[in-house]
Order: structure tokens, then C-alpha cells, then sequence
């Protein structure tokens, strides 16, 4: 890599933070409008953008932030006040600086940004009866090109606003990261080759050997995947600008409020699952809140309200999207299903079922259900999405008290734990974040009803899956249960749980997971491959389909 | 021996592209910093030849890092690296003590030329 390609990839990066942290720091400073902290955060973050686009010999972006900086620094020595029209000029410049550092990134022409210079500048110049009698007075000579006046205070020590990487830490390119994720992988999997074998030999001194090497593989694994993991923040700053602009788009008057914005997550899978959560958090915005006005009249407060959280659970993370509307229209979208033929006149949909008939492609864009879940891209989409990393999407509405959306994820993207099963003498893995108890039951304590198999678990009886039969379409019989016993995996996806039938219990074992390819035309049960310590493929089964 | 340097600033952009600038030139890159704070803290650990020091930064800005710096060692020599608008608050550096200011963007001649100068 050139010099010259290495500051531009520096640039791009720390430029995009900065970007983020401007935008955050401006909703911030918002919602309060003397908060010295804000201000001198996006002082900070602009003018280290000017300095590098500077350096950079970027000027449409060197020029708008010099312009950006100069009507900060009017805030900071208190000549002029914060106001609603303000941060709305501040956040379009913002949005202009970022395409402008995007379209130079990528060595295209940028965009001119003269229009909200334009603007900017005026701005500084209004009130200029007051700032003009004042220049004179002063006898300060005043060219736009020099807007810091002597003695502006710098922020002095102070807790550090901007969470950027201090100079001990280096930045990687996440395809390195990817690429030292799969070699991990691969190492894992002789790992566990190399363990079998030393079994069959009998050797002690080579079990010694490979114990070693295992604990030292387990160690590297675990640095290897805490290396690719960062704060949710990076992605969730940028909400409560997005929710307020989209409240403002639709006259609503909405709060955001975030929780667990600490917790780490898969670099990729964070990347993977930020349109997702554009899409629930619009949605909740003009599909879930109602207007103030209706709002009032079901006596809640005019401002309608979206909690985002994240936690960890297990050897999961959850994300809930939750808004205090007035639900999913049960009775449209149930009419809608009906009209359809996805739904029988006498079934009433749990909330589960619901929301797998929204997320049917094309379903959202019907009428109904476009002012439900609109705007082109429908839910299943959203559905997609987390599936294909691995994770559900589960929803809860209640009429008239709002709705949730609850996804869960894997921590990671290619290393997992998976309980693995056995059937037909061939090996299955079940990804763990879905597994919830493996028990036994005799063949009598198996019922029969609404046309399926179902099995007591704990209090509840969930509808019963033999994977022998959803494997072998059909023909393979129940010839592996000796005797009477039953092996059942309770399995729960989505907020529903169910149980599968397998032969055996084989192993709880950390997974390698290698995307896979499913055959033309094959039952689509499967999301990958994996290979097991005896060098044997094993596949990944994906818990969503298997019901 | 070549001559060590600390670089300070809150930009990793920046921090690299001096760092090239002055190993190109032969110097040594002791270190690096990207808070007031920080940079104090490797002065004094470090101790190096030179110190190019940025002013907008989080956690003590430059221009109060010089003093503390200068408090430690009066014989600290210490360039400034302000971006361009900031010329206000070069004048105040230089009166806490540090030595030169260049202003970004800069020439790497003009960032050389002003090392050789102050190591003299």
C-alpha cells in the first residue's frame, strides 16, 4: 500500500468517527443547549476533520468544516445561542461534510457544498447589527478566514467526551480480522483432528503435546474474537438523530431512549444488523406512535417513546425495539392474510404468527400493510437479515400499548457453541444460542393432535419435530429408537419453542461454521457446514425451519 | 544516535503523517500521544528530544500540556501543530514555552526545517 492510499484509509476512518460523534454530540447539545461538553465535542471533532482534509488536500471538505468550526466557535465565546434552527443547520452541514468526505474517499467528484457554506456564513452575519456595533467597538478586524479570536478557552482536562482509540491502540482492516477468524477456524478443526488421533495412538506424550497446543488455541480463540468486537454505540449513536428527523418528517413528537449501548458485539454482525434496526426504529416512528393529538385523547403523554436496548443473555445477545403505540393492526393485517389465503377463517394468529405473515416478501407492500410497516423495504427484509447471521426476530404488540421487536443473535458470526446430534449415523449441529434442554421421554408420552406429534416439556407441551422424518422426506421410518426412549432437543426461535426428535446426544462442542450452498431443490433446513473432529462434515441446522 | 521525538495529537491521521514525515528525516518516534494528559504522562517517562504537540484536543489541550511540560523540564522544546485559524492560540502556546508552530496543513519541508531548527 502506498503512503499516499494509507492517510486516505486513515482518513475515511477516523473521519466517519468523527462524523458520528458530531451528530451525536448535536442532538446532545439539542436537548441541552448549554452543555459545554457537546459543544466542545463537535468543536473538537470538525476541526479535526478540517485539519485532516487540510492535510489531505481535500478542500471542498477542509473548506465546509473551516466553515462549520468558524460558527462553533460564535457558541463557544458565548457571542451567540444555540437554537432549534441552528442544529438543524448544523446537522445539514454535517450530512453535507459527510457526503462530501465520502464522495473524496472514493475518489469521486464531491459534492459542492457552496449552498450551506452559503447559509453558514449568513447565519454568522445575521445579527449583525449586534456583532458589527460590538466589532467596531473592539476595533477587531474581522476576516472569515480567521475565527478564533485571541484567548478562546480550549476544553481543559476534562472526561473525555469523544470514546476515539487513544495512541496505544492500531486500527486493522476487518478483512484481516475476517481472514485471522477463518484461519482460527481451520486451526480449530485440526485441533480437534489432531485430539482424535492422539486418542487412537495412545500416546501419552503426543496427548500431552496436543492438550498444550489446545489450551493454546483456546486462549488465541477467545483474543482472536474479543479482537473483532466493539461497543454497540458505534452503530446506535446515530439513532436518536435518525428518530428525530424521522419525527420531525412525520409531525410526531417522539424520545428515544437507549440502554446497554456498552455491550460488544461482532464487528460484521453489528454492520450485519444496523439496517434492521433503521428499518424497525422508522417504522416504530411512523407506523407505531401515534400523533401527539391522538396520543392525548387515550390519555398518554404527547410524546411517544422508543426504548432500544441490548443485552447479553447466555450465549446470546438480545436487541429489543420497543415503541409505546397503539400495536400492530391486528384486525388489517389478519383481514389482509385472510383475503390472501395465508390464513383460515377460524385461526386467530399469536403475535409470532403475525408477524411471519407480515414478513412474507410482498406482503408489506400491500396497502394494508404498507401504512403498517412501509416504506418499500418490508419486515421481511428485517427478517432475512438477522436470520442470516444466525439470529430470530421475535414480536410482541399489544393494542393500544405498543409494540416490540426482539432479536437475538449469536456473539459471533463464525465460531459458536452447537450441541451436536445424531441421526441416521449422520452428524447434526444445533447452534446453541437457540438449544434450551436436552431430555429424554418414553414413546408413550407422545399425543397426537391437530395433526402433528406434541411433547410435554417442563409445563408446557411443545409441537414435537422428528428430524429423521424432516430429513429423509419421510422414508426413513423410526428404526433408530431402541427400545422406548425418545431423545428430544427443546429448541426455542423467535419467542416459540418446540422440541426434535434425534437419535443421539453426541457432543456440546465450539463450532467452525463454513457457509454453505445448499443443493438445488434440497429442504432447507440447513444454514452451514461445519467439520467435526474426525474430519467428518457435519451440517448446521437452521432452528427457524425446523417446525 | 538519532534524535527521539514524541508526537502528540489527538488524530491518529495526523500522528502518522508527522511520524512519517520525521522518520523520513531520520528522527526517532519515541512515542505518541493523543490527549494533554497522555502527552505529559510520556514526557516524562520518554524524555525526548522534541515534542510536536497539537492544541484541540480532549482531555488538556495542548497549550496546558506545554506548561506542564515546561514546569517539568524549562528546557523542553516543544513545536507546535495548529490547524489554520488557531494562530490566537499559537501566540498563547509560545508563551507557555514551546518554541515553533507550524501550521496545518503542513509542508513536510516546513515541519523539518523547523525540527532541525530547534534541535539546532
Amino acid at each position: 500500500m502506498n503512503q499516499q492510499d494509507k492517510y486516505a484509509q486513515l482518513f475515511a476512518a477516523e473521519a466517519r468517527e468523527h462524523l458520528a460523534e458530531m451528530s451525536r454530540a448535536l442532538v446532545a447539545l439539542e436537548e441541552a443547549p448549554g452543555e459545554r461538553e457537546s459543544l466542545d465535542a463537535i468543536f473538537r471533532s470538525v476541526h479535526t476533520i478540517k485539519g485532516m482534509a487540510g492535510a489531505m488536500g481535500y478542500n471542498a471538505a477542509a473548506r465546509l468544516a473551516h466553515n462549520i468550526e468558524s460558527v462553533l466557535d460564535e457558541l463557544r465565546v458565548g457571542r451567540r445561542e444555540v437554537s432549534p434552527e441552528l442544529i438543524d443547520l448544523l446537522l445539514q452541514s454535517t450530512d453535507v461534510l459527510d457526503a462530501v468526505v465520502e464522495a473524496t474517499v472514493a475518489g469521486a467528484e464531491p459534492p459542492d457544498p457552496s449552498e450551506v457554506i452559503e447559509r453558514l456564513v449568513a447565519w454568522r452575519s445575521a445579527d449583525a447589527s449586534q456583532t458589527a456595533a460590538e466589532r467596531k467597538e473592539t476595533g477587531g478586524a474581522s476576516t472569515p478566514a480567521v475565527p478564533a479570536p485571541e484567548g478562546v478557552e480550549v476544553p481543559k482536562a476534562q472526561k473525555p467526551l469523544s470514546r476515539r482509540s487513544d495512541s496505544s491502540r492500531v486500527r486493522v482492516d476487518i478483512k484481516r480480522l475476517d481472514k485471522l477468524m477463518n484461519l482460527m477456524g481451520e486451526l480449530m478443526i485440526v485441533r480437534s483432528r489432531l485430539g482424535a488421533l492422539a486418542d487412537e495412538l495412545g500416546s501419552e506424550l503426543m496427548q500431552e503435546l496436543v492438550d498444550e497446543a489446545s489450551s493454546l488455541i483456546s486462549e488465541m480463540q477467545v483474543e482472536v474474537v474479543e479482537s473483532r468486537m466493539v461497543p454497540v454505540w458505534q452503530v446506535f449513536d446515530r439513532f436518536p438523530r435518525l428518530v428525530r428527523d424521522a419525527a420531525r418528517t412525520a409531525g410526531k413528537e417522539v424520545e428515544i431512549e437507549i440502554t446497554g449501548k456498552e455491550l460488544e458485539l461482532d464487528r460484521s454482525l453489528l454492520d450485519a444488523i444496523s439496517d434492521p434496526l433503521v428499518h424497525l426504529l422508522r417504522n416504530a416512528v411512523d407506523h407505531g406512535i401515534e400523533s401527539a393529538d391522538e396520543r392525548e385523547k387515550a390519555r398518554k403523554p404527547r410524546a411517544g417513546k422508543i426504548e432500544l436496548s441490548a443485552r447479553r443473555e447466555r450465549s446470546r445477545v438480545v436487541i429489543v425495539v420497543r415503541d409505546d403505540g397503539h400495536g400492530i393492526d391486528r384486525v388489517g393485517v389478519e383481514a389482509e392474510a385472510r383475503r390472501r389465503g395465508l390464513l383460515p377463517e377460524d385461526v386467530r394468529p399469536s403475535d409470532q404468527e403475525l408477524f411471519r405473515i407480515m414478513a412474507r416478501p410482498g406482503f408489506s407492500t400491500s396497502e394494508t400493510v404498507t401504512r403498517l410497516s412501509g416504506r418499500g423495504v418490508g419486515l421481511n427484509v428485517v427478517d432475512d437479515t438477522i436470520r442470516g447471521v444466525g439470529g430470530s426476530v421475535e414480536l410482541r404488540s399489544e393494542a393500544g400499548v405498543g409494540t416490540s421487536f426482539l432479536l437475538e443473535l449469536p456473539l459471533t458470526l463464525v465460531i459458536m457453541p452447537a450441541l451436536i446430534v445424531g441421526v441416521a449415523g449422520q452428524s447434526y449441529a444445533l447452534p446453541a444460542t437457540f438449544t434450551r434442554e436436552s431430555f429424554e421421554v418414553e414413546e408413550g408420552d407422545i399425543s397426537e393432535a391437530h395433526g402433528r406429534e406434541w411433547v410435554r416439556w417442563r409445563e408446557e407441551r411443545l409441537p414435537l419435530t422428528r428430524l429423521q422424518t424432516l430429513l429423509s422426506d419421510g422414508n426413513g421410518g423410526s428404526n433408530g429408537a431402541e427400545n422406548d426412549v425418545v431423545r428430544l432437543v427443546a429448541l426455542e426461535y423467535g419467542g416459540q419453542r418446540l422440541a426434535i426428535a434425534v437419535d443421539e446426544f453426541v457432543a456440546e462442542e465450539e463450532i467452525v461454521v463454513k457457509s454453505f450452498a445448499p443443493p438445488r431443490g434440497a429442504v432447507h433446513v440447513f444454514s452451514g457446514a461445519t467439520v467435526r473432529p474426525d474430519g467428518r462434515p457435519a451440517l448446521v441446522l437452521d432452528v427457524g425451519n425446523l417446525s | 544516535m538519532s534524535r527521539t521525538v514524541l508526537v502528540v495529537d489527538d488524530a491518529i491521521f495526523m500522528r502518522t503523517m508527522i511520524g512519517d514525515i520525521l522518520k523520513q528525516a531520520g528522527f526517532e518516534v519515541a512515542g505518541e500521544a493523543s490527549s494533554g494528559v497522555e502527552a505529559v504522562k510520556k514526557y516524562k517517562e520518554l524524555k525526548p528530544d522534541l515534542v510536536t504537540m497539537d492544541i484541540v484536543m480532549p482531555d488538556m489541550g495542548g497549550i496546558d500540556a506545554v506548561r506542564e511540560i515546561i514546569d517539568e523540564d524549562p528546557d523542553a522544546r516543544i513545536l507546535m501543530c495548529s490547524a489554520m485559524g488557531q494562530q490566537g492560540l499559537v501566540v498563547e502556546a509560545i508563551q507557555a514555552g514551546a518554541r515553533d508552530f507550524v501550521v496545518k496543513p503542513f509542508q513536510p519541508s516546513r515541519v523539518i526545517e523547523a525540527v532541525q531548527r530547534l534541535l539546532g
